[in-house]
């Protein structure tokens, strides 16, 4: 190979594993996306017309990282 | 790999030279003889020159050779479109800061409609095939066959977007303008001969044509390796099954042709239309265009799903968490995709019941996402962080699914009929595409890149800062250009619009948007410097001994500055077992089921009210205002009956709090009626010609001069397609403005600046408009006498500017001939209410009027009672632009009827 490549098994395991760092992508970008849609009510039809799939895109998102905090590793 | 299964995998790219070993009897056509031969005769010339053998890798196998050209032509079609953006972007920015503008309307918007075509097709549909071409190869082991056919697609995916760019003249002046302005899609029977005053060139609608035929023969290449496999495998028998990447670039292979299919009907039909032949019906077309319009998206949205699947379990160094359920998103992505066509179209007159079940399927194609990304998540639960690196491979994966979930996440929104009438064709949607297409979609596409082009050189990438500082400033530049069009999207500002209200927050945001493309555009510098380097400074892949999950760890680990993660396979023994894996992923996919349901009985009763209100003429109120439109290129023809009646070009007369019915058809192009108010529901309507698209809603309680917008690009002269709402007071008599002025017309974006006629000197600018609006400044004065000045400069007169016709006889020439005075009459009028049985009739009555001359300061001054006036030139402009030479059959043409140098005087009592 190039040489550059080093092994270095013994390396600690501190810091964020990337499951971690996936998930805060997954927070970061529903928190702009759920902004994206929030920021159109003061327009008078928000509570009928756009709300709930709003609160369903949060609430989705909200049970998505409980089922996968809760679930088994790929193991 | 981790994730193939027991697929057979190699690491290389190798093929063999057809056509020398066959028997005579088996020999190829002789058509194919032929291709082969002349690409054979070519690749010999040219490998004499080092450069292009360096480059091209001319002394590799024709499956390289052919992958790397596809990849060197997506990358200077996407340099070329991002030049097209610029372009575009500057001419924003310059109208945001009152600049003069250097491109004409018509070069601004071709570079608009060029952008996405080269971006699209030349860039991201052109690599998608160079990579899965090369995927699926090497993943099931096989040798690529047909050589000619793979050339023949590259080489017609090439030429259609020659085509696509239509004409231009060198002589006896450089003339660009006859370059489609069309928008990436297309409206019929926008650009058609003999019916849209804007004509393409037909060779736009070949070139469409020549697209879908080359993306269906890759299919059908894909496909024959794929039977020769399945064939030789006896199915999948001794293979075990497919990794879970191969299912999506199956799902590829079939959307392709389902797809293109339909882009193919629509640009024939717009062609046989085009020269006279053919029924014409603009709403069919454009639902079988969509059902193109919409597959694409997700043809190269699988890009990034394939990055996933193939990439993330090559670096968590295990499988996926759920191979069915991988597999079952795949099925469920390619059966939906290609029937999805009418959400694009939720605002035309289409039946409610077609656009409510569309709502409902799309909604459902959530599932599948959901599915990838819980899966592609999940895949990494238990990896420790030692064992992983952000190299440019895992760093742009990160983005990229990040960015699909921001852009994925507002796509219900848009799916929400009565959401969607606030942010149909507003920059809101410009923001979701683009989050889509640059934080997912090109994302994946450079995380494939950074794991794969060194396969492809056998070089390792050469210089991993080069490879972060391109990461860097993708993710910063992207970022912002998505934010600050939703910025611009949440104040209602439509897309493709050249020419906005110079309000303080719609120039903020234009600035910072210009900012982030230039950002953008910047750190792809860093990448191609990259791309160059490797290619002859890299040093060697040696692949030796390797499997490809570990070559491509080690090329990865060449865009990271100190690599320390072994990049060998490690033993992978499951512990958890798949059953409870899988009880994982049901709940999920049940949880995400039971929201969707719960949110589509919650919207549906609004959005079956949206759509049938489109649809069906509405039941109004007594006293109504009954208001039938026709939208023509580039005004409304207005004519208002019961509680006002009259007649009007571009003006709606209402009065405070009044229900008006509209009742909107259109000629030449579908439009768009939009009135994007902030503290009413916004009136937002697609205008098909030959249809006709209802609309029902209660005027504001402030009486004012509301902009009144076209919302669907309609041609060159679409951002002058502006009206105005004259809103009187509910009970008769005037009021003053004040009101209206201190809450800026309720916010509303298209509203054109009030200020007081006093001292007024209304300029006009090269747009034809005065002071940078449409219509112009609303000029308020108190009965009496009344005075203000306005003034046409020469140096307006240009190639935007519609008041004198561009043709061989240049527009100075033609001012000096005819004493700088043109055939039309700047006037005074007022817009008179006469009290009838049933309710008022309204007219516009001359109180002054004189032709217009160009480069005089003239005063208007009258003693005028309270009531309302109009300014200007109140009737369109027939505009033509023939420059020398003049347009041809080969060229397309423009025309149009235009109205932009007016606005309104409100004297209050």
């Amino acid at each position: 190979m190039g040489g550059a490549v080093t092994s270095n098994e013994g390396s600690d395991d501190r810091g964020v594993t990337p499951f971690t760092v996936f998930g805060i992508g997954l927070v970061v970008a529903t928190a702009w996306a759920l902004y994206m849609g929030v920021a159109f009510s003061g327009v008078p039809n928000f509570i009928t017309g756009a709300l709930p799939t709003i609160v369903g895109v949060a609430i989705a998102v909200a049970a998505m990282i409980a089922i996968a905090l809760w679930a088994p590793k790929n193991d | 790999m981790a994730s193939t299964g027991s697929a057979p995998t190699s690491t290389t790219v190798t093929a063999t030279e057809g056509g020398t070993t066959e028997p005579i009897f088996e020999r190829p056509p002789m058509l194919v003889r032929f291709l082969d031969q002349t690409e054979e005769e070519i690749r010999s010339r040219l490998a004499k020159i080092s450069f292009f053998r360096r480059v091209f890798m001319l002394e590799r196998d024709w499956m390289t050779r052919i992958t790397m050209l596809m990849v060197i032509l997506a990358v200077v079609w996407g340099a070329i479109g991002a030049f097209d953006i610029f372009g575009f972007q500057t001419q924003v920015y310059a109208w945001a800061m009152g600049q003069p503008l250097h491109l004409s309307n018509q070069e601004i918007y071709s570079s608009l409609t060029l952008h996405g075509i080269r971006m699209l097709f030349g860039f991201a549909q052109q690599f998608e095939m160079a990579i899965f071409g090369v995927l699926l190869i090497n993943a099931l082991g096989i040798t690529p066959r047909h050589k000619w056919a793979l050339y023949l697609s590259v080489f017609l995916l090439n030429l259609s977007i020659i085509f696509m760019e239509g004409p231009f003249y060198i002589y006896p002046q450089f003339n660009d303008n006859f370059f489609p302005a069309l928008g990436w899609y297309y409206y019929s029977p926008l650009g058609i001969h003999g019916l849209s005053l804007y004509v393409a060139s037909p060779l736009w609608y070949v070139g469409w044509i020549l697209l879908s035929a080359s993306t269906i023969l890759w299919s059908a290449w894909m496909i024959a390796h794929l039977r020769e496999w399945w064939v030789a495998h006896h199915g999948l028998q001794g293979t075990g099954r497919l990794p879970p990447f191969l299912l999506f670039i199956l799902a590829t292979i079939i959307l392709i042709p389902l797809g293109y299919v339909m882009a193919l009907a629509a640009a024939a039909w717009d062609l046989v239309n085009y020269f006279g032949v053919g029924p014409v019906s603009p709403l069919v077309n454009l639902v079988v265009f969509w059902f193109f319009g919409h597959t694409i998206v997700y043809i190269l949205f699988l890009i990034p799903i394939v990055a996933y699947y193939l990439l993330i379990p090559i670096f968590a160094k295990r499988p996926i968490y759920s191979y069915r359920f991988a597999f079952a998103a795949a099925v469920m992505f390619t059966v939906l995709t290609p029937i999805l066509s009418i959400h694009h179209l939720y605002l035309t007159p289409l039946p409610a019941v077609a656009s409510v079940l569309t709502m409902v399927l799309t909604f459902a194609i959530i599932i599948p996402s959901a599915i990838t990304f819980f899966t592609v998540w999940m895949t990494m639960k238990g990896v420790k962080r030692k064992d992983w690196e952000w190299n440019a491979v895992t760093l742009f994966l990160l983005l990229s699914f990040a960015g699909s979930v921001a852009g994925g996440l507002t796509g219900p929104d848009n799916n929400t009929i009565s959401f969607d009438i606030d942010l149909h064709n507003t920059m809101f949607i410009l923001s979701h595409f683009h989050a889509m297409a640059l934080l997912s979609i090109t994302a994946g596409a450079f995380a494939l890149t950074y794991a794969l082009f060194p396969v492809l050189v056998g070089r390792f990438w050469y210089s991993p800062r080069l490879a972060q500082a391109h990461f860097v400033g993708s993710a910063i530049g992207w970022a912002g250009l998505v934010m600050f069009m939703d910025f611009l999207g949440t104040t209602g500002l439509l897309r493709r619009e050249l020419i906005f209200q110079q309000t303080a927050g719609v120039v903020d945001d234009q600035i910072g948007l210009t900012v982030f493309v230039i950002i953008t555009l910047l750190a792809q510098l860093f990448l191609a410097a990259n791309l160059v380097l490797t290619v002859f400074f890299g040093r060697l892949v040696s692949a030796k001994g390797l499997s490809l999950d570990e070559t491509i760890r080690a090329i990865a680990a060449s865009t990271h500055p100190n690599p320390r993660v072994p990049i060998h396979d490690v033993p992978f023994a499951r512990q958890v077992p798949r059953a409870r894996r899988e009880r994982v992923e049901r709940t999920w996919v049940t949880v995400a089921a039971i929201l969707i349901i719960a949110v589509l009985v919650a919207v549906a009763p609004s959005a079956w009210n949206a759509a049938s209100g489109l649809s069906t003429p509405a039941d109004p109120p007594a006293g109504t205002v009954w208001a039938n439109m026709t939208g023509y290129q580039y005004y409304w023809q207005v004519q208002e009956s019961g509680a006002i009646s009259g007649t009007f070009a571009n003006l709606l007369v209402v009065h405070a709090g009044e229900w008006v019915a509209v009742n909107a058809t259109a000629v030449g192009a579908t439009q768009g009626f939009y009135l994007p108010f902030r503290s009413l529901p916004v009136v937002n309507i697609e205008v098909p010609p030959d249809s006709e698209t209802y609309a029902l809603f209660q005027a504001p309680s402030q009486p004012g001069v509301y902009g009144m917008a076209n919302a669907e690009y309609n041609g060159p002269w679409f951002g002058q397609d502006v009206g105005a709402m004259v809103v009187l007071p509910a009970g008769g008599g005037m009021t003053n403005l004040d009101a209206f002025a201190s809450n800026g017309g309720a916010g509303d974006v298209y509203n054109p600046p009030v200020q007081t006629a006093v001292g007024a000197s209304l300029t006009g600018d090269q747009e034809g408009l005065f002071d940078n609006s449409v219509p112009g400044p609303t000029l308020s004065a108190t009965a009496g006498p009344v005075a203000f000045q306005w003034t046409v400069p020469v140096s307006s007169i240009g190639i935007d500017n519609y008041l004198v016709n561009i043709t061989g006889t240049s527009q100075g020439t033609w001012l000096a001939e005819h004493n700088y005075t043109l055939p039309y009459d700047f006037g005074l009028y007022a817009v008179n209410s006469t009290a009838t049985s049933s309710g008022s009739t309204v007219r516009l009555s001359t109180i002054t009027a004189a032709p217009l001359r160009v480069g005089a300061t003239e005063t208007v001054s009258e003693d005028l009672p309270a009531g309302v006036y109009l300014y200007g030139l109140v009737s369109p402009i027939p505009y033509v632009y023939a420059p020398d030479p003049g347009p041809s059959w080969m060229t397309g043409s423009q025309e149009g009827n235009v109205m932009g140098l007016w606005g309104v005087l409100w004297v209050a009592p």
